[in-house]
């Protein structure tokens, strides 16, 4: 009985946002899916079936089992949640186990009949770790052998991992969502801005070695430089927002989801969202993530102590940057694709994994304190 | 330790929020600013395929055995189109193109080959398998071969007046004139594209279904008889350009049921390559749209009228001066010469008499003069199935107060009418005195698998059946005793004809040209169970003062053409 329950309410609001989250991207999901079903409908039903029943059954079970259960159990166990998803990680790389999904990069593992990008559980574990490490060196973490040299280290790990497959915006999120985390349990800022620099030389020079990297940042630089090729994505999404105007064309009305969008359902999804619900859409969506995002903090910020703060804050940023990103790829605003929107993309696992974290912070929320 | 918390985490938020800004007004530029430079974008996208498969119903004419022979239908080929961004060498690109499809615009293929920012461009359409073939083993960069499909009118001319085009009105591609205006809802295929949004016609199909009475789709079965229409375009040509004619039109119809087997008008143009046709006027039909006075043809309807009124009969008659004054005006036969007194009815026809119609008129009275034409419905649109009819124009015999109206009216001057109007009337003289509604459509076979037969009813004119054989036999008379000197008879088959030599009213001095006429001609045959109504006419023929002249060899070709081609038995 050493993880009892109080007795406080869970915040309400923060489950309406949330609420409000799943439902659009559910509708959104089968709007965007609906280019699929022309192009096959086996492969439309076995989606649905994977983002209804995995993602959601299954999240919704996650997020039930995690709410129950005492945040605590998470930083005892911490060490061995991130050597088992790092491990998970380095899966995708076992022959037969890991694929490439007909892409490029090998970020999947096929388990008979569905498959997963371990890299969304990486990042959980990444999180839960890290809180931990943090929570557990508290006023240390002004020494930089107890905050900034594990950061290095952990990020040091999974880039290797993720640069091998190669997963480069993962490894950019979990990047900020660490040094954010580090930067709220009250490091020296130098040190933040150290590391950042650091970052950002490291990625140039990956970019400046990496042929698939340098063609987005030129893709970037200039959208319509090869429409067909690697700024197509870019353009077509594009097309898609500027189609949608002021009020959109109308729910699962999207011209540019069948056959132009490259992963409606997936990596484009907001651009589906912006064509059908248009700016006043858009608007909205971005507005619900940013409420999430502001009572995620303030959640966190009432939470009982550093370890849940710190674990509150880890999965609103990365949530929160997640989605931003994602957007921001869509726009054409960063020189990224492929980065899933949380609670709307296409994966079962990744949804799953989205609402089994939402538990967390639920159960968080319900032991806020408020006397301060 | 917690406010350092706070404080931090809120700096954390404020990134965020700066950042949704950021995408914020991203997409605001996007979406609302430059709104309408994506949607033209993406409308040239979306145009590519839409146009590639666009489809639409087949207008077929029916041959006189039930044979359906395609007149106006989709034709499968293929289109070129670049994507200006990968084409390398524009200049080489023309040189090799061109070998091969020799109408390439040279400017037009340089300028959009310079439009490096879009992805597409169509350069040149309608080619052959052969020509796509040659093209794609070129292996030319940025060079594409798609196909296309577009309207293909087998015939050409034949007919094109009838059946009409297909053409753009902005992005709307549509019937334009004739039929494929008339029946272009029935034409019509929805763009039932697979890469144009499919949930948004799953959503207007369930709309249309339940909410609407959406046109269903079919194909059209024309009345127009290919051999006949090729017959009748052949003489229409042949008299244009024997006296220099400004227009010629002529109308082939069953007098009993309006089928229109055959109709033209010259000049022409070919539906094929329309936008080689300078003056879009040429595209209007001059049987339906304009109205003339057609003169002397119009003798009949009132001498039908004039019998049915019991004011007279075929002997009744008349002492011929040559001519006669009414209210100052001066009315003469056609060579002023007096034909003295026990001049009859039947003479006035023969020999198309100005001065008897005038005593015919006399007897008629104004009211049943106009009573009666106005019951032939020269007022009155036909009711056929093509687009922008108009009607005649009768007003001189509504209301006028002036004599001379009527008069002028009784040899078929000062009123006018569309050539339909008038062969409709016409028609009535020989079946017993019904208006038919002429009509080029027989049915129409909808995609379903139903078939519609269109069927019109026919409204009585004042005439009796009693009045139509008499003046039957009346224009039989004139066939057999006149018409070429009684040279034109033929001896097993009736055939009611009269002529119509008509003066030119000149818009500029109100008066009539006297250097021009319009030649009309009518006839129907076996006179007594007409099979088939004629009626032809020319504007300003050249060096020809009579219609008997100008029209009875050609009407006596089409007529011989008919009986032996639908081997109709002799009548007597």
């Amino acid at each position: 009985m050493k993880y009892h329950q109080t007795g406080k309410r869970i915040d309400k609001f923060f489950l309406v946002v949330l609420f409000i989250l799943i439902s659009l991207g559910m509708v959104m999901f089968v709007s965007a899916s609906l280019g699929l079903l022309v192009k096959s409908p086996k492969i439309f039903y076995s989606v649905l079936f994977n983002q209804i029943f995995l993602g959601l059954g299954l999240g919704l079970i996650g997020m039930y089992f995690t709410f129950k259960l005492n945040y605590k159990f998470w930083r005892q166990y911490s060490l061995y949640i991130l050597i088992a998803t790092v491990f998970l990680t380095l899966a995708v790389f076992i022959p037969h186990v890991g694929t490439n999904q007909g892409t490029g990069a090998v970020r999947w593992i096929r388990l008979g009949f569905f498959s997963f990008q371990p890299v969304e559980f990486l990042k959980f574990g990444f999180i839960i770790y890290f809180a931990a490490w943090l929570s557990w060196a508290k006023t240390r973490v002004q020494d930089f052998k107890f905050s900034m040299l594990p950061l290095v280290i952990l990020l040091g790990l999974i880039a290797v991992i993720l640069f091998k497959q190669p997963d480069t915006k993962s490894f950019i999120l979990i990047s900020i969502t660490g040094l954010s985390m580090l930067f709220i349990s009250g490091v020296p800022v130098k040190y933040i801005l150290g590391v950042g620099a650091g970052a950002v030389v490291v990625l140039a020079l990956l970019v400046y070695s990496t042929p698939y990297l340098q063609a987005r940042v030129k893709t970037f630089i200039d959208p319509s430089n090869d429409p067909r090729g690697s700024a197509f994505q870019i353009q077509q999404s594009l097309i898609a927002l500027g189609g949608g105007g002021i009020f959109g064309r109308g729910l699962g009305q999207s011209i540019q989801k069948f056959s132009y969008l490259p992963e409606p359902q997936g990596d484009s999804i907001f651009a589906v969202l912006g064509e059908e619900l248009g700016f006043v859409g858009v608007f909205a969506t971005i507005t619900l993530y940013i409420l999430f995002a502001l009572r995620g903090f303030r959640i966190a910020n009432h939470s009982p102590d550093l370890f849940s703060r710190l674990l509150v804050s880890g999965i609103v940023i990365l949530i929160t940057m997640q989605s931003f990103m994602h957007i921001a790829s869509v726009t054409g605003v960063f020189p990224l694709t492929g980065v899933p929107l949380p609670f709307m993309s296409h994966g079962g696992t990744s949804l799953m994994i989205y609402l089994t974290a939402m538990g967390v912070v639920l159960q968080i929320s319900k032991l806020q304190q408020h006397n301060t | 330790m917690k406010s350092s918390f706070i404080f931090r985490s809120r700096i954390i938020l404020v990134c965020i929020i700066i950042f949704s800004l950021v995408l914020i007004t991203k997409l605001f530029l996007v979406q609302i600013v430059h709104r309408s430079a994506y949607e033209e974008v993406a409308l040239r996208q979306y145009a590519t395929p839409s146009s590639d498969i666009f489809e639409r119903g087949t207008i077929y004419f029916e041959r006189k055995d039930g044979q359906l022979i395609s007149a106006a239908t989709q034709t499968l080929g293929y289109k070129l189109a670049i994507y200006p961004a990968k084409v390398a060498n524009a200049e080489d690109t023309y040189q090799k193109l061109s070998k091969i499809i020799p109408n390439t615009d040279y400017t037009a293929f340089i300028a959009k080959a310079a439009k490096k920012d879009d992805p597409y461009e169509d350069i040149v359409g309608h080619l052959s398998k052969e020509q796509a073939d040659n093209v794609s083993l070129l292996k030319l960069p940025g060079v594409n071969i798609f196909k296309e499909k577009w309207r293909f009118y087998p015939g050409d001319q034949l007919a094109s007046h009838t059946l009409g085009i297909v053409a753009y009105k902005g992005n709307d591609l549509s019937g334009r004139y004739g039929l494929e205006r008339q029946y272009d809802p029935i034409l019509t295929r929805d763009a039932n594209n697979p890469y144009v949004n499919f949930f948004a016609e799953v959503f207007s199909n369930i709309n249309d279904t339940f909410f609407k009475n959406k046109t269903r789709e079919g194909d059209v079965v024309s009345t127009i008889e290919p051999l006949v229409q090729e017959f009748l375009d052949k003489k229409l040509t042949e008299v244009k350009e024997k006296y220099n004619v400004d227009s010629i039109g002529g109308i082939i119809m069953n007098p009993t049921d309006g089928s229109i087997y055959a109709m033209g008008v010259k000049p022409d143009f070919n539906p094929n390559d329309f936008s080689q046709v300078k003056d879009v006027s040429v595209f209007g039909n001059p049987l339906i749209e304009h109205v003339l006075e057609f003169g002397s043809v119009v003798k009949p309807l009132v001498m039908a009228g004039a019998l049915d009124a019991g004011v007279l009969t075929a002997n009744t008659t008349y002492n011929d001066k040559g001519e006669v004054t009414i209210e100052k005006h001066q009315i003469y036969n056609f060579d002023k010469k007096a034909r003295g007194p026990g001049t009859s009815m039947q003479d006035v026809l023969n020999q198309s008499l100005n001065t008897g119609m005038v005593f015919v008129e006399e007897k008629l009275g104004r009211k049943n003069l106009r009573d009666y034409l106005l019951a032939y419905g020269l007022k009155d649109k036909t009711g056929i199935d093509l687009p922008n009819e108009t009607s005649g124009l009768v007003s001189g015999i509504l209301n006028s107060p002036r004599e001379i109206e009527y008069a002028n009216a009784a040899f078929g001057q000062g009123i006018a009418f569309t050539p339909m109007e008038l062969i409709r009337a016409l028609a009535s003289l020989s079946n017993g005195g019904n208006l038919v509604v002429p009509h080029v459509v027989k049915e129409i076979r909808y995609d379903d698998g139903t078939t519609k037969e269109m069927t019109y009813p026919t409204t009585p004119t004042k005439i009796s059946k009693a009045t139509s054989q008499e003046i039957t036999r009346m224009l039989v008379t004139v066939m057999d005793k006149s018409l070429k000197g009684g040279l034109a008879k033929m001896d097993h088959y009736s055939v009611a004809v009269k002529t119509g030599t008509a003066q030119v009213a000149d818009n500029t001095t109100g008066g009539y040209y006297k250097d021009r006429n319009n030649h009309s001609f009518f006839g129907y045959f076996p006179a007594y169970d007409p099979k088939f109504i004629v009626f032809l006419y020319a504007i300003n023929p050249k060096g020809v003062p009579y219609a008997s002249q100008t029209w009875a060899d050609p009407f006596l070709d089409i007529t011989k053409f008919l009986l032996n081609y639908y081997e109709v038995p002799p009548d007597r």
